[in-house]
């Protein structure tokens, strides 16, 4: 499942001007998405955590708290913006895109009443083949005519807005420095895939050697939760966000109740499997 | 195979490293495919804060 939040940016920050946090607010709705909800900041809060009180702030800044996190993310400067729409579209990732809010002034997905026309940022968190489901920053409804929440919007009004996003003073665009259908990106890791069909694993180590048994967490990438050395479970079976396979015990194979339901682990040279 | 249950040996050595899968590996990371710039991104713009 998706981990989805809207996060605003005119939150009252008062450690620096809200006006300023669009990129963080963004990056709160990444850091919920990349984390399935465990990490829950404002845009203020993430503000704070760049340490920078001058202006606004970049898609670097954001990876670099990601990446204190423990979240791998990848930095698009730029990408193909139909690969990230491919990306968002197959429903395992979001993505913090930067645009130009001058394709966007006096639409109707333009949260700033046509006062605005700078660069900006917000979070792409799923899509259909015509659509982007977006958050943008200012959608907090503050006023009637004020979108409230992520919108839909037609990914080809996205793309164009990507293309104008401002790279300098100068009034330089993306499109000018690298041709149409580019984006500035900052995309999230894969969300786990998830399956309802169940295995049969035997695990099977020597018990007379412990560097043979197979260790248990109490959640993907979770804490060690003890090892096992000889069991066989009935378990789901699960992606991370890094790509990785893991187990999570339902039951033993008899279905019997097990001490070690819900713990998991990955796949190894002592574990064998079968779908049943 | 058995469908019996057994489930022994519940060692507690955390330090012991796990042994190595080739199999398990990761997605592949999905890289721009593109030249990238040595720029950083540009910083975003104040908007209006009413």
């Amino acid at each position: 499942m998706v981990a989805e939040i809207f996060v605003k940016q005119l939150d009252g920050c008062t450690y620096h001007s809200p006006g300023d946090n669009c990129n963080c607010a963004a990056g709160a709705m990444l850091l919920f998405r990349a984390s399935q909800g465990r990490i829950h900041l404002t845009s203020c809060q993430v503000r704070v955590r760049t340490g920078d009180r001058s202006g606004g702030t970049n898609l670097e800044q954001v990876q670099k708290i990601a990446t204190s996190y423990g979240i791998k993310t990848t930095l698009y400067r730029p990408g193909l913006f139909p690969k990230v729409q491919q990306l968002i579209e197959s429903g395992r990732y979001g993505a913090i895109i930067q645009i130009g809010y001058r394709i966007l002034r006096n639409t109707a997905w333009d949260c700033f009443e046509g006062q605005f026309a700078g660069g900006h940022s917000v979070f792409v968190s799923a899509g259909t083949s015509a659509h982007a489901r977006e958050g943008d920053p200012g959608a907090d409804g503050r006023r009637a005519d004020t979108p409230r929440g992520y919108q839909s919007m037609p990914w080809d009004l996205l793309e164009r807005a990507a293309s104008g996003l401002p790279l300098d003073d100068a009034g330089t665009l993306l499109s000018d420095e690298f041709g149409s259908g580019r984006v500035y990106a900052l995309l999230t890791p894969a969300d786990p895939a998830v399956s309802s069909q169940r295995w049969m694993v035997q695990i099977n180590g020597n018990p007379t050697r412990p560097a043979t048994f197979t260790q248990l967490y109490a959640g993907m990438d979770g804490a060690r939760s003890g090892r096992v050395s000889e069991a066989t479970y009935v378990c789901l079976r699960a992606k991370d966000g890094a790509g990785l396979w893991w187990y999570r015990i339902l039951s033993k194979a008899n279905g019997d109740v097990t001490v070690n339901r819900n713990k998991w682990f990955k796949p190894n040279r002592y574990v064998t499997a079968r779908t049943i | 195979m058995s469908q019996g249950h057994v489930e022994r040996g519940h060692a507690d050595d955390p330090d012991a490293p796990e042994q190595p899968y080739e199999d398990n590996a990761p997605d592949e990371v999905p890289e721009p495919g593109l030249p990238q710039s040595d720029k950083e991104t540009p910083k975003t713009d104040p908007v209006p804060e009413d």
